[in-house]
């Protein structure tokens, strides 16, 4: 009985070989991938052409919707208004940043400059972090990519804008902390009398103002926060502040002049020079048709 | 031993059987054009629709018993959808997408609208912007909202139900009225007698409420800050206050919309008087969270709203 079993066990094993040999598909059929991450695009809008020759003239891709292909499915955020977006690209993105950095400091324009922006309407959720109008470091602790968000609150005035770009550029300080680093020096020349999380408040409880930090050698109280976000704020008050008051804050303190005088040449050898970058945003915001 | 030899017997008995043609169960259409075809099946249907589509959205507040409409229109030629619904008129731009997702369309609201400003706000089942769309019909299309709301949950929120917008009773009830509740001042300021009658037999006391203008202060905040309301133009704000008989008055926040009345939850904001646990008393009391208004007469307004199926299961009276 157990040699027919067998028997039978290994013909059928022998003819399992033939059976499930022969008779394949003639020709097998790979299905085409499918992206399931693609932009798919409808008709032009208005935005669209505008973001498109933006791409054209400055490389850079401007986001105003998004996808799962450009946000993962993690982070949560709020798209902008149409019309917002639309100033926002034409003032903001074209206008204030992209256009005078080709202009004037075309090294730092060709070699900085990140290839996507993304433009929020409100806020972004990093899992469970949520982060301000600035978008914050999350979004823009990679190189290619620069995020903004707040757009929908944003005063689309002259001086609104003009005072926006003080955050893009803290933002984009971010980046360039990230992929140059500030220096072993710098992180030293504070070192220790950092705030941390008690930055907007002096041991007293009172409210730490400007003048308060610039004295302990910071340019803001948010500055005192840690040294990435010291790094930050100074190329924003920069940015914020002409040259003759910079120098008078700085005369404050002498570790902030020292730590000013590095960030200045970080810029500079990079091929931008924040003072004179101050200047041509007060006068292209000035001229803005708004 | 023998047991063995008999069970592998079968085992292999069934194996053979098994393995031929398996093909043969599968209709032999590529994944692709499956969803070519639905994708192109959704835009016939979206653009079919004269008059749109309604999408109810549903709270995740059991007290609710109401789900708010939204009536869509989408132009498919150039990506726009225009809304009515509580929050306006019509009186915005937005666009959507419609791009390919894991087997399925992906329906997007791709730039700032009412569903982002929903979903903002939260305590709906408006999870996401991004939807999935599961199945299309001439009168009805499923869609899912493709996240459930936090980083951590897995994908697929809740299923909404987009019913075609035709011959639905309560929508020109809702449009006949053509002044705004907003500028009638003699409903200001004065006590406010709220009668309901619900469809589901459930007895309502009359409640005594108001309504008051909010401060020039909180208006300017509003309008610069609280999504519904910065992003709508129609949208005001007034506190809708309610004195019950028993237990601390209530003054929560709430907007005057297109001929609507209502009433949000959210933590973003603080007080909670005003923001969260303000409201959530007159969701208690109402069993709803907005109110259609379909006439304001002399003294009195007269308000409904609907459920998930668009059937009317409160009708009340506000009146003077």
């Amino acid at each position: 009985m157990k040699n027919i079993y067998l028997m039978v066990l290994a013909v059928m094993f022998i003819a399992s070989t033939f059976i499930t040999g022969c008779k394949k598909d003639d020709e097998i059929v790979v299905e085409e991938l499918i992206d399931y991450t693609a932009v798919k695009k409808g008709p032009w809008n208005g935005l669209d052409s505008l973001t498109d020759t933006i791409f054209k003239n400055y490389g850079v891709r401007v986001y105003y919707e998004f996808n799962p292909r450009v946000i993962d499915p993690t982070t949560f955020y709020v798209p902008p208004q149409y019309d917002k977006a639309k100033l926002y690209t034409k003032y903001v993105v074209e206008k204030l940043w992209l256009e005078p950095l080709k202009k004037n400091f075309p090294m730092f324009f060709n070699n900085q400059k990140p290839i996507e922006f993304l433009i929020l309407g409100t806020y972004v959720h990093f899992n469970s972090i949520s982060s301000g109008t600035a978008a914050g470091a999350g979004l823009n602790g990679q190189f290619y990519r620069l995020g903004m968000g707040g757009a929908d609150k944003i005063a689309y005035t002259k001086a609104g804008l003009r005072d926006h770009m003080n955050t893009l550029f803290h933002e984009h300080a971010h980046q360039l902390d990230q992929k140059f680093g500030r220096g072993y020096l710098y992180d030293r020349v504070s070192q220790g009398t950092y705030y941390q999380l008690n930055y907007l408040r002096k041991p007293d409880n009172t409210t730490r103002t400007d003048n308060d930090a610039q004295l302990d050698g910071f340019f803001t109280p948010y500055g005192g926060f840690a040294p990435e976000e010291d790094f930050a704020t100074s190329v924003e008050s920069m940015i914020r502040y002409s040259k003759a008051q910079i120098q008078t804050i700085v005369a404050k303190n002498p570790k902030l002049a020292n730590k000013y005088q590095m960030v200045y040449k970080f810029y500079l050898d990079k091929g931008i020079d924040l003072h004179q970058m101050h200047d041509i945003l007060n006068q292209v915001a000035s001229t803005l048709p708004l | 031993m023998k047991t063995i030899y008999k069970i592998t017997f079968f085992i292999a008995i069934m194996a053979m059987l098994a393995s031929c043609k398996k093909d043969e169960l599968l209709d032999g259409s590529q994944a692709k054009s499956r969803a070519n075809a639905l994708e192109k099946e959704f835009k016939t249907q979206l653009h079919n629709s004269k008059d749109g589509w309604v999408l109810f959205i549903t709270t995740t507040n059991p007290d609710i018993k109401t789900a708010v409409p939204l009536i869509l229109k989408f132009d498919t030629a150039l990506n726009k959808v225009s809304v009515k619904s509580i929050y306006g008129n019509e009186d915005r731009t937005t666009y959507f997408n419609i791009s390919a997702a894991t087997g399925m369309p992906l329906f997007s609201f791709a730039t700032g609208s009412i569903i982002s400003d929903i979903y903002e706000i939260g305590g709906t089942n408006v999870t996401d912007y991004f939807f999935k769309v599961l199945s299309v019909s001439k009168d009805v299309i499923e869609l899912q909202s493709y996240r459930k709301g936090t980083a951590s949950a897995s994908e697929g929120g809740a299923i909404f139900r987009m019913v075609k917008n035709e011959n639905l009773p309560w929508v020109k009830d809702w449009e006949q009225e053509t002044i705004k509740l907003f500028a009638q001042t003699r409903f200001f300021g004065f006590y406010l007698n709220a009668e309901m009658t619900y469809a589901s037999g459930d007895v309502f006391t009359p409640a005594r409420v108001y309504f008051l203008n909010q401060s020039a202060g909180n208006v300017t905040f509003l309008k610069a800050n609280y999504p519904t309301i910065s992003n709508n133009k129609t949208v005001d704000a007034v506190t809708f206050g309610y004195a019950p008989p028993v237990g601390a008055a209530q003054t929560p926040l709430a907007m005057m919309g297109y001929n609507s009345i209502f009433y949000e939850s959210t933590l973003s904001f603080t007080p909670a008087s005003l923001f969260s646990t303000g409201p959530q008393a007159l969701m208690k009391l109402f069993k709803t969270n907005y109110f259609l208004i379909r006439k304001i007469n002399t003294s009195s307004i007269d308000v409904f709203a609907l459920d998930k199926d668009g059937k009317e299961i409160i009708t009340g009276k506000i009146s003077l």
